[in-house]
């Protein structure tokens, strides 16, 4: 394990913000599912210890992983996958609608533009 | 010799719903359509706005950070009847400075003392005091920190820089879900005459997760 004292924060004007000398998000996306889960425990629709409780067994599984010798997955994809478990027990995401929505975020990704407000994903 | 782990109780049942499924490595180009997509249909489903995201991500990423608890550690020094009120409700205490925690979250602030050291952990996944800290570092999240503090503290502390004496006690708190510990680390000799704002320029994260102490300025120790 690395030492981790005091860091002096490198400012950075290019560079995306730093908390202590480490990036408090390494990607957008983790940014986004970070949010999303907060945004939606504190509007009350799910209790934190709902999705802490996913989030446990994730971590879980990966030290299970790790101690056998694999890789741990990084922190935020632990996460996401936590999120999505719980989005999906709650019946807010369909399998079927995440696939084709995924599909046109990587299309549009892809594309260099998002659609503010696309159709929904079955055409409904 | 180390003391006992003093946990809060531990979380109820295993949860029942969907399996932790066998995860392959995910591919992040996928992974970032795949929360986009979430966020487009829950905010389709009107279960979330992306502005609600938006402000909670700038939040963290500009607003919240360990300074917010560095000025409660500064209070705490400066005002012992703040301080008697921080450690009996650490978020009505942090409240007086404009410090809200998120729904549901607990802040308990645990004191060190000459005899008594603190330090924090969350064995279990990554809960932390966000609203006076920000987000955590990498290393509070990794398996070796969540496991080794619990049968090796001492060990995980030296090798962050602190080492302890043997006849102070050493107290691990295991952060959960409602219940985020910070520490009141203690306050460094020869800052008497330095103000709340320049206490709080010594006080650091690590500080107050408690795997250092907080020096006094020109202290090189």
């Amino acid at each position: 394990m690395t030492g981790t004292g005091p860091v002096v924060p490198v400012d950075d004007e290019l560079g995306p913000p730093r908390s202590n000398g480490e990036l408090v998000f390494e990607a957008p996306w983790e940014g986004r599912a970070f949010g999303l889960a907060a945004a939606m425990a504190e509007r009350g629709r799910f209790e934190w210890a709902d999705f802490r409780a996913l989030l446990v067994e994730e971590t879980a599984a990966d030290d299970a992983r790790q101690a056998a010798g694999g890789p741990a997955r990084p922190y935020y994809v632990r996460w996401a996958a936590a999120l999505e478990r719980l989005l999906a027990e709650r019946g807010w995401v369909e399998a079927d609608d995440l696939a084709a929505v995924t599909r046109r975020e990587e299309h549009e990704d892809a594309h260099g533009a998002h659609a503010l407000h696309g159709p929904g994903p079955s055409g409904h | 010799m180390t003391a006992p782990d003093r946990d809060s109780a531990p979380d109820p049942h295993p949860h029942h719903g969907t399996e932790a499924p066998e995860a392959p490595e995910a591919d992040r180009s996928d992974l970032a359509a795949r929360v986009a997509a979430l966020e487009a249909l829950l905010v389709e489903r009107g279960l979330v706005t992306t502005d609600a995201i938006d402000a909670v991500v700038a939040a963290y990423e500009s607003d919240i950070g360990p300074l917010r608890g560095a000025r409660v550690v500064a209070r705490a020094w400066a005002d012992p009847a703040f301080k008697a009120r921080l450690l009996a409700d650490g978020a009505a205490a942090a409240a007086e400075l404009g410090i809200t925690g998120l729904r549901g979250e607990h802040l308990v602030v645990v004191e060190n003392t000459p005899a008594v050291h603190n330090a924090v952990v969350c064995t279990l996944c990554s809960c932390y005091p966000w609203s006076v800290l920000g987000l955590p570092p990498s290393w509070y999240k990794s398996s070796e920190y969540r496991a080794r503090m619990v049968f090796e503290p001492r060990a995980v502390l030296a090798e962050l820089g602190l080492v302890l004496d043997d006849d102070v006690e050493l107290v691990v708190w295991d952060s959960n879900a409602e219940t985020r510990y910070m520490v009141l680390p203690e306050r460094p000799l020869g800052t008497d005459h330095l103000g709340e704002a320049e206490l709080a320029a010594l006080v650091t994260r690590d500080a107050m997760v408690g795997v250092a102490r907080v020096r006094a300025p020109g202290d090189d120790r």
